[in-house]
């Protein structure tokens, strides 16, 4: 940016000369202009936002007012002040002056998260500016002193480097790579480290490469470099990513084959024994009709009905129920938690009227959430053997999860949600506030709590909008 | 007067059903009469929709085999029609998924039509309860505010609000309650108008039900409200403590 600062400012001297040289002041700023958005499209892109067409707006009302202002203060003389206050080469205030604009837009624009903006946009910006830096390298060697070359050449530039920008953000998957960062939970110092690391690392390049002298190898090859290693990096991390997601995919998959096939055994057991008994009854029903003794053949009758639901029907409501979820990832883990409820004795009530495929939310984040769900309720009534019901019901504007269970302690609204607070102690209590973030990042999904009549009630409504 | 209105598929169920309602009706001199008895969702709901239904009384087959409604469905009509009424459901079945009717509907019981004298004594006592419901119900009268969450309407009773927050998210706005917390959409100072009396808006993020402050720290410019902080505005300050010297 300073690069283009000295041209703009070079530019606007031209004007009062010559006037054809305005246009290349507003090819200079659009071109930048351009290569900012691409860095907040990317920004969303990778963060999981969807893209807003009013905030880009936003971002370009900010860009133009930062121009503004960085002509109006001479943002350059602060640079060497500060450098000579500070004895930091000013190159390395270069750098940051783009992070910080980056990231004031960010926060007040996209995220107030200040952990995640902040190694996102440092992340964002230096990729895209090592990216530029390269190309610029080129288009300067090519265009060797010809000013007006070097402008022509601007236009393939800035569509090769926003081509760039979304080959790499979306063939590598970075979305899918971020997702995996954020759920290591790393701490704010350490993610503050990576963030400087990485600043200081692209003005390091930038220095080397301003301060050398511009032959092909000092100008372009540095960046190539590090681009490449970057792209490999990343390919073999959604690699590992990708195979983790299938091994923990298909474990769960068997584990829920599994445990299908031992029910239904069972149901077949129980219909064994029914048999014989049903038939029983029916000789003794047979004998009662011909005596005439009715009363008699109405509880032999009724008996039968209980006998059927409570050796087999109750089986065969569960699987019944199991059936109607048609999101595998989602039966596997109801499965797990039923394993879990039928060894701590705890009665389970779900019920899935109807059928549910399809909800407008990743698979893995409403595993997640179900979990939690169900990991709070089986820690509160495992002790007492308590009762906890689920239900899941699918209906025209989206789907409702209810989990209830009964309530043996004081509760309070507040606390639970704060990060750090468990029953249990230790690290355990991750389970409402990391639900809150996962919840968060959805506009579609809302989250009602309640405690009625000593049962605390969490409701999720995942809409289609 | 409760009107009852019964739909079953069923003309003999139907029948015993209405039957045995009126039975009860005449034992216990209830202050009820059967308004209609239907095999089909339709006439019933075209009925009720002719007329502004006020606190009826339904009794719903819950296995009906009309292509349109089933027993869930018809229910969720009714329940728009009549907010105020009370459904009950028939069922053969026991395992009935009734969380769900609850949830979606707030039925207030089911029944298992399993042998006539347990129909008999259950349409005996859900009579009994549904009476006795009317009677606290009436006397109960603690006002609520009603927020919109995810297509579920939620009532809660104003003395147990604490306070409402702005959400992360935009439009968004969470009421922290004694027993609850609900993130629904919508605004403090739409909300602040709503709710009347008894409640301010304190900060922009921030309004607080006055009668639930534990403590004020004006140094920090903070407020305890329901075992939390909320920060208090500047503009705020003096409007707070005027509204509490009252």
């Amino acid at each position: 940016m300073k690069l283009r600062m000295r041209w703009i400012r070079q530019a606007a001297f031209c004007y009062i000369r010559n006037r054809g040289d305005n246009l290349k002041l507003i090819i200079n700023v659009f071109g930048n202009l351009l290569w900012v958005l691409s860095i907040f499209w990317a920004y969303q892109k990778i963060s999981g936002m969807k893209v807003s067409q009013k905030k880009m707006g936003g971002v370009v009302l900010l860009y133009f007012l930062t121009l503004l202002i960085e002509k109006l203060i001479h943002v350059d003389k602060l640079v060497l002040y500060l450098s000579q206050v500070t004895g930091i080469h000013p190159m390395l205030f270069l750098g940051l002056e783009i992070f910080v604009v980056c990231w004031i837009i960010t926060l007040l624009l996209f995220d107030r998260n200040i952990k995640r903006s902040m190694f996102l946009t440092a992340a964002v910006c230096t990729g895209v500016q090592t990216i530029f830096l390269a190309l610029n390298g080129v288009v300067t060697l090519v265009a060797d002193g010809d000013r007006q070359l070097y402008y022509f050449l601007n236009f393939p530039m800035t569509a090769l480097l926003l081509a760039a920008v979304y080959l790499i953000v979306e063939k590598l998957n970075l979305a899918r790579l971020f997702r995996e960062f954020e759920y290591r939970n790393t701490s704010f110092p350490v993610t503050l480290g990576i963030t400087l690391f990485i600043l200081l690392g692209y003005d390091m390049l930038s220095y080397l490469m301003t301060a050398a002298s511009r032959s092909i190898w000092t100008q372009m090859l540095p960046c190539l470099f590090i681009i490449i290693i970057f792209t490999l990096s990343m390919v073999y991390l959604l690699n590992i990513v990708s195979l983790k997601d299938k091994k923990k995919y298909s474990d769960m998959m068997l584990r829920q084959q599994e445990l299908y096939i031992q029910d239904l055994e069972k149901i077949q057991q129980n219909m064994r024994v029914f048999k014989h008994d049903y038939k029983n009854m029916m000789s003794s029903i047979y004998l009662q009709s011909r005596e005439g003794n009715t009363e008699e053949i109405e509880k032999t009758i009724s008996r039968m009905i209980d006998d059927f639901d409570e050796e087999i029907g109750k089986k065969m409501n569960l699987t019944n129920q199991l059936a109607n979820i048609q999101m595998n990832e989602v039966k596997s883990l109801i499965y797990q938690k039923i394993t879990i409820m039928n060894q701590l004795h705890i009665t389970l009530h779900l019920e899935v009227l109807y059928p549910v495929c399809d909800v407008k939310m990743n698979v893995m984040d409403l595993c997640r959430v179900l979990g939690i769900l169900l990991d709070n309720a089986i820690e509160e009534v495992k002790d007492q053997q308590g009762d906890i019901n689920v239900v899941l019901s699918s209906q025209e504007e989206g789907l409702h999860i209810i989990v209830d269970n009964q309530l043996y302690h004081e509760v309070n609204m507040t606390d639970i949600f704060k990060e750090g607070c468990s029953t249990k102690g230790g690290q355990r209590g991750m389970g409402l506030f990391s639900l809150g973030k996962i919840i968060e990042k959805y506009p579609n999904v809302t989250n009602a709590v309640q405690i009625k009549n000593h049962r605390f009630i969490q409701e999720i409504a995942i809409l289609k909008e | 007067m409760l009107e009852i209105l019964i739909c079953d598929d069923e003309q003999s169920i139907l029948d015993y059903i209405r039957t045995e309602i009126e039975k009860q009706i005449l034992i216990h001199e209830y202050d009820m009469k059967v308004k209609g008895s239907y095999t089909s969702p339709e006439d019933l709901l075209h009925d009720l929709a002719g007329r502004k239904g006020r606190q009826n009384i339904y009794f719903l087959d819950v296995e009906l085999k009309d292509s349109d409604y089933d027993g869930f469905l018809l229910g969720r009509e009714i329940r728009r029609l009549d907010p105020n009424g009370t459904i009950v459901y028939v069922t053969s079945f026991r395992d009935l998924a009734y969380k769900t009717f609850q949830y979606h509907i707030e039925a207030f019981d089911y029944i298992v039509k399993d042998s006539p004298e347990q129909l008999s004594s259950s349409i005996g006592g859900c009579l009994k309860s549904i009476v006795q419901r009317l009677k606290e119900e009436a006397k109960e009268a603690s006002v609520c505010y009603t927020c919109r969450s995810g297509e579920k309407l939620y009532h809660i009773p104003i003395e147990d609000i604490y306070y409402f927050e702005t959400s992360s998210r935009s439009h968004c706005v969470i009421l922290h309650g004694r027993n609850q917390r609900i993130e629904f959409s919508g605004n403090l100072s739409d909300i602040e108008q709503e709710i009347g009396e008894g409640f301010l808006k304190i900060h922009r993020s921030y309004l607080i039900a006055l009668d639930k402050i534990e403590s004020i720290d004006l140094k920090h410019n903070e407020v305890k409200v329901g075992g939390s902080i909320c920060a208090i505005s500047r503009r705020m300050k003096s409007h707070l403590l005027e509204k509490i010297g009252q």
